[in-house]
């Protein structure tokens, strides 16, 4: 098969070429980790089995099943009503719901469980306002309201995809739909919902990755899902082998969801008339409408945002003094610099892969061009060991022959330095710049990549001109997600990160860990505030 | 494409200047002494008294923050070129771990062996404990009265049907309670221990040891199993809510009668590969130090490992208690037993 | 001199199984002007894409200009080839204006300007430099379309479907106007089109795709005349197919064939019976402006169309009808 592919000429050798070395640069951390598949679990791996997998496993689908369904309607369904109604508010609602993706999910947890805690805000207000003598506690700490609070941080992913392919609709369908007497209603349903499929089910594909990979919430809601068998065996059992295997039984499910997805948006390829891809009509509805249609979209916004910043800002409010006396712009700084960096690497890489693909002119290249995505499924933790693993040997390796070569001492050039933590960073939310991007170019075609090549202009200046500014928006979109994940990232930062260094996550993390939920309050705000920034950038874009 | 390549070929070369330009500078305080030291402990009186050893020794003392395990898979990973000159954990159990990865090395220090008693320090001198806490029952003051209580096995009694409060099992200080029944008791009793307080558990275990006693206040149980040191930090939150919680728990040292209350240190140890090894025993005994340890133990309402050290008013008015005298060695050397226990019983 | 050769070249995609083209063979001479005509499925835009190099064959050769840019050693990329191509949906860059639209292929050199005004004169659009894709028409925005891909001297012109997303008033006038152009740089052109109309009135010579395989080719005037099979003769317009056993009906003496066929316009009809003549019952008339057309029944049951100019209406039941024998075309089976 190797030379087969060497021998044709048909495939352009050099862009498969640099497809499969960063496919493979991806992979190394994967690829540790899936090894292990072969060498097997250790011995505690029966023990897992026997007592513990059956209960986690099930918990796990629960918590894919129902934060699907969840997100669904508390993304979808806005997303149609502000891409198609206007009302008052409209463009400050439909910004409004995406804030909560500057939550980390584990905060929204912490938030909720504080909310409805014993004597918490919940509980105060009713007691003050409403006067109930024996208040009903609402106990938020299972695997409902686990599956609850991470559907209100997560549903903005759906939205996101959902609202940016209503939005760039084709006018053509809707119109269609409204001549053949079919209501916005019916159209909704019959027509812009089976055609926003792919957009959605990406979307929804990013939930499913994240409940997969979430350990915090999970954890501190006593909830034990796949990912806690993974911790278990690591950390209880000490046993990496076993904690790895399971690790990469969670890799080759991803796979499979990924593969599925795929096959869910099959061959339909639907292709949009550039020409024709102009905004819906709003049409103006009246007054009872445009009140209820405020309401229904609050609805997400405040579970998913208001809420917890309320909480959030009633415990700054109590510890603000304590802990801003710690250096705290410094740590914004890096947060902000590092979620950066790692957002501009990770659309490069995206659009490198898409188009190398296209241009290698090889199936078999285009297939794999998207197996990066699977690191978005694996754990941070899982992660930043399968990156430690071999960048350290690689560091030894390298410190050794500076050595014994050169008599030269240098340092870890992967290990515990901002390079390490990048690439870490990168190989965990790649996909989370690549569908937007991938999506974005689907919609627009690689009609005017063809046209431009058609013209004789070269692969650099084709994409500087034509395919970076058309796909401006879903490029943006991924800078901004990227950026937002990395923010909130924590496991992965906590292993990787160099002396020195710390970050808005981290810093939450250590007051959480040392149970002092209320102090985790302010670098949370802080997180959420950066969030803000590219989102509201983002949305400055969208409406142009 | 050729224009292209220079920019991208400047990019890189720009770079690769800060990347180096930032390891320029980590060498330039190498010729300063220095010791890295990776811990779970992440209190801030822990980094004023750091400065201070930094200043009274002028050792620059760079601190790695994280989880235990992470931090010893960490140095497992970085061998022989870690960094790591003290891996300090909240729980001894770790230390012994990393003992058994053969991650720390044995030190003869005076001043570590008279600072801190024998059994709250290794045998073969791998790790000390620096500060102490005790696992302790606390109850609502106003439902249950301290002569109804005496030791953690009759907590399986069936008057304490629904009323006890304990995190899961995941947890480091449940696995070493365990880890010291099976010492103590052997593992057919542990187990049966660990049936006895499933049955007897108010709810399914989640939430942290102040959310077990916030429960207890808001009267989902009676009964709480907790570390000391939170009900102090529930004692001094800056949330009036909590503070409430705090007052209404009465705190109960167990087994008094018997081998004592579980208690548990968090302490340190120089890493096998340290490169500033002098250095890192100077930093473990001024965490021993009389003048250190107050300021180290009660950033964390814990008591001082140090019998010459005064505890905190807090501390004194829940009284002196019998501790179990157990080597401390045993919780890290049974761990894993008391994980696969909790597990075969059902304890999440 | 030949512009363009395909030999044997074979297309599939590997998830279809089915050869989309299959050893095709084709010819271009210079400034002549092809039209690949064809049920949607044959291959057409296939065969465009592996011309444009935008797509690779799986065998087979292509030569264009002399040079092989397609065979089982060698592959030239698209932005190497010199080849233009006018998209079916335009494709103009929305957001570039006109004059950047139509000079991107072009260098940066002084005679950038020059030619990109002098392409949009060719086009009659010269004023338009500075407006965007979105300010034009749709027959604008073909012509800058034209004028993008002529901008860069391509040695030769692909057309997918160009007419297909105009308004069916003004077809006519921008076909003819587009080819006026085109025929006036006198670049070889192939364009791809399911009209018959467009290939009749605007080609050289016309390519009928079938199944991924040129089943005949020719004038517009030797397809017209002499259709190979049925299938080909219904491109250029309505006709009535018989087979062998219901032409005997006719009882007229012809070269034996499988099928027989005459156009509507081409059958005679008297009110009285002539020599040869064949009495039919007018089933249905519809009335088509300049035409009208009838449905008719021979006594045998046979029924066909008939069209005759629509300022005198048959006012009668029954007719009579002869098909000239100089009009009537032969097929034979294909194998």
């Amino acid at each position: 098969m190797l030379s087969s592919f060497y021998h044709n000429a048909k495939i352009d050798k050099k862009w498969s070429l640099l497809t499969i070395l960063i496919i493979l640069l991806f992979g190394i951390p994967l690829l540790t980790i899936l090894l292990n598949l072969f060498s097997g679990p250790g011995e505690s791996w029966e023990h897992i089995k026997e007592y513990l997998l059956l209960d986690y496993l099930s918990n796990s689908i629960f918590l894919m099943v129902s934060c699907s369904i969840f997100t669904l309607i508390l993304g979808v369904i806005p997303a149609w009503i502000v891409s198609t109604y206007s009302f008052p508010f409209r463009k400050l609602l439909q910004w409004l719901l995406v804030l909560p993706l500057a939550f980390p999910n584990y905060l929204t947890a912490y938030a909720y469980a504080g909310f409805f805690d014993y004597s918490g805000i919940y509980e105060q207000i009713l007691a003050k306002f409403f006067e109930v003598d024996h208040i009903s506690h609402i106990d938020v700490m299972g695997i409902w309201g686990l599956a609850c609070v991470m559907s209100f941080s997560l549903y903005p992913y759906v939205y996101l995809s959902a609202r940016s392919f209503f939005i760039n609709q084709s006018q053509r369908q809707m119109s269609a739909a409204k001549v053949l007497g079919a209501g916005r209603f019916k159209a909704f349903y019959s027509i812009a919902l089976p055609l926003a499929r792919p957009a959605v089910v990406g979307g929804l594909l990013l939930v499913v990755m994240e409940v997969l990979g979430d350990y915090g919430s999970a954890y501190y809601y006593g909830v034990s899902t796949y990912t806690t068998a993974i911790f278990r065996s690591w950390f209880s059992l000490e046993e990496p082998e076993t904690a790895v295997y399971l690790s990469a039984q969670l890799c080759i499910f991803v796979l499979f969801l990924i593969v599925l997805e795929r096959g869910f948006r099959g061959r339909k390829k639907y292709q949009f008339n550039s020409e024709s891809t102009y905004r819906m009509i709003k049409s103006t509805s009246n007054a009872y409408r445009q009140i209820m249609f405020i309401l229904i979209i609050m609805i997400p916004i405040s579970l998913g945002f208001i809420l917890p910043l309320i909480q959030m800002l009633y415990w700054a409010s109590i510890t603000f003094v304590d802990v801003w006396s710690t250096p705290f712009l410094t740590i914004v700084w890096s947060s902000f610099y590092l979620s950066m960096i790692t957002a501009l690497i990770c659309i490069f890489i995206s659009l490198f892969l898409i188009f190398a693909a296209k241009w290698s002119r090889s199936h078999v290249i285009e297939r794999l061009s998207s197996l990066p995505v699977m690191g978005y499924a694996v754990p941070g933790v899982v992660i930043a060991v399968g990156i430690m693993i071999p960048t350290l040997t690689f560091d030894k390796w390298l410190i050794n022959m500076a050595k014994d070569y050169f008599n030269y001492s240098i340092e870890f050039l992967i290990n515990g330095t901002l390079i390490g933590l990048i690439f870490a960073y990168v190989v965990r939310f790649f996909a989370v710049a690549y569908h937007p991007i991938e999506a974005s170019i689907q919609k627009t075609g690689i009609r005017f990549d063809q046209v431009a090549q058609m013209m004789g202009v070269q692969k650099w200046k084709r994409m500087l001109q034509i395919n970076i500014p058309l796909n401006k928006l879903g490029l943006i979109s991924g800078v901004m997600l990227v950026f937002v994940e990395t923010m909130k990232e924590l496991p992965l930062t906590l292993l990787l990160k160099p002396y020195g260094i710390m970050t808005l996550s981290v810093k939450a993390f250590e007051y959480a860990s040392d149970e002092r939920i209320a102090e985790t309050a302010l670098p949370a705000l802080f997180i959420i505030m950066t969030g803000l920034i590219p989102i509201f950038l983002l949305n400055r874009m969208m409406n142009i | 494409m050729k224009k292209y390549s220079i920019v991208i070929f400047y990019l890189m070369v720009l770079l690769l200047n800060s990347c180096s330009s930032s390891s320029n500078k980590e060498k330039f305080q190498e010729t300063q002494q220095e010791i890295n030291v990776y811990t779970h402990r992440h209190y801030a009186p822990d980094k004023e008294l750091f400065a201070q050893f930094e200043k009274e020794l002028d050792i620059k003392v760079n601190v790695v923050n994280a989880n235990a395990d992470e931090l010893i898979l960490k140095m497992e990973n970085e061998g022989e070129k870690s960094p790591a000159d003290v891996l300090i954990t909240v729980d001894a159990g770790r230390l012994e771990r990393a003992k058994e990865k053969n991650l720390l090395q044995p030190i003869n220090s005076e001043v570590l062996t008279s600072n801190v008693p024998k059994h709250l320090r290794d045998v073969d001198g791998h790790w000390f404990g620096l500060t102490k806490r005790s696992r302790v029952i606390v109850y609502a003051k106003d439902r249950v009265t301290k002569d109804q209580l005496s030791t953690y096995e009759a907590l399986t009694e069936d008057q304490w049907m629904g009323k006890i409060l304990i995190r899961s099992s995941g947890n480091i200080y449940n696995q070493s309670l365990m880890a010291s029944m099976i010492a103590n008791l052997g593992e057919e009793v542990a187990a049966q221990w660990a049936a006895g307080i499933l049955k007897n558990m108010a709810r399914s275990p989640k939430g942290s040891d102040r959310d077990q006693m916030k429960a207890v206040a808001a009267g989902v149980g009676d009964l709480a199993i907790v570390n000391t040191y939170y009900v102090g930090k529930l004692l001094n939150s800056p949330d009036s809510l909590e503070r409430r919680v705090g007052q209404q728990m009465g705190i109960f040292f167990p087994n008094q009668e018997g081998r004592g209350a579980h208690i548990n240190v968090s302490g340190a140890g120089v890493a096998k590969y340290s490169p500033n090894k002098a250095n890192a025993i100077k930093f473990i005994e001024f965490l021993s130090s009389e003048a250190a340890q107050e300021i180290f133990s009660s950033s964390n309402f814990e008591y001082p490992v140090n019998p010459i050290v005064k505890i905190s008013p807090l501390l004194q008015s829940w009284g002196t208690f019998k501790e179990d005298k157990l080597s401390l060695s045993n919780l890290g050397v049974l761990n894993k037993s008391a994980v696969l226990l909790f597990d075969q019983v059902g304890w999440k | 001199m030949t512009v363009l050769n395909i030999q044997r070249v074979t297309k599939s995609y590997k998830l279809y199984q089915k050869h989309v083209l299959s050893n095709l063979d084709f010819t271009l001479q210079k400034g002549e002007i092809c039209a690949f005509i064809g049920e949607s499925g044959t291959g057409k835009s296939t065969l465009l894409n592996l011309i444009a190099g935008l797509e690779a064959s799986d065998s087979g050769k292509i030569i264009i200009g002399g040079k092989t840019v397609d065979s089982d050693g060698t592959f030239i990329a698209a932005e190497d080839r010199s080849v233009g191509f006018v998209f079916q949906d335009f494709a103009l860059f929305p957001h570039m204006s006109v004059k950047k639209n139509v000079g991107y292929g072009l260098a940066k050199t002084e005679y950038k300007t020059a030619r990109v005004s002098e392409v949009l004169r060719m086009v009659e659009l010269e004023s338009y430099g500075d407006r965007y894709p979105d300010e034009l028409s749709g027959g604008e925005q073909q012509r800058i379309a034209l004028a993008r891909a002529l901008a860069p001297n391509p040695k030769l012109l692909l057309l997918d479907e160009p007419f297909s997303n105009l308004d069916m008033a003004l077809k006519s006038q921008i076909r003819n106007e587009l080819f006026e152009i085109i025929k006036a740089t006198g670049v070889s052109c192939i364009f791809v089109t399911h009209d018959a109309n467009d290939a009749i009135s605007l080609a050289h010579k016309i390519a009928v795709l079938d199944q991924g395989e040129v089943i005949q080719m020719g004038t517009p005037k030797a397809l017209f005349d002499q259709p190979l099979t049925p299938g080909i003769a219904r491109f250029f317009g309505e006709i009535n197919i018989f087979n062998h056993k219901d032409f005997q009906h006719f009882e007229i003496k012809l070269a034996k064939a499988d099928f027989y066929g005459i156009r509507p316009e081409q059958i005679k009809y008297s009110l009285k019976p002539e020599e040869n003549s064949h009495s039919v019952i007018i089933i249905k008339e519809t009335f088509h402006g300049l035409w009208r057309k009838y449905r008719v029944k021979l006594s045998s049951q046979i029924e066909l169309d008939m069209i005759v100019d629509a300022q005198t209406p048959i006012e009668v039941k029954e007719v009579f009808i002869t098909l000239p024998l100089e009009n009537l075309l032969a097929f034979h089976k294909q194998d």
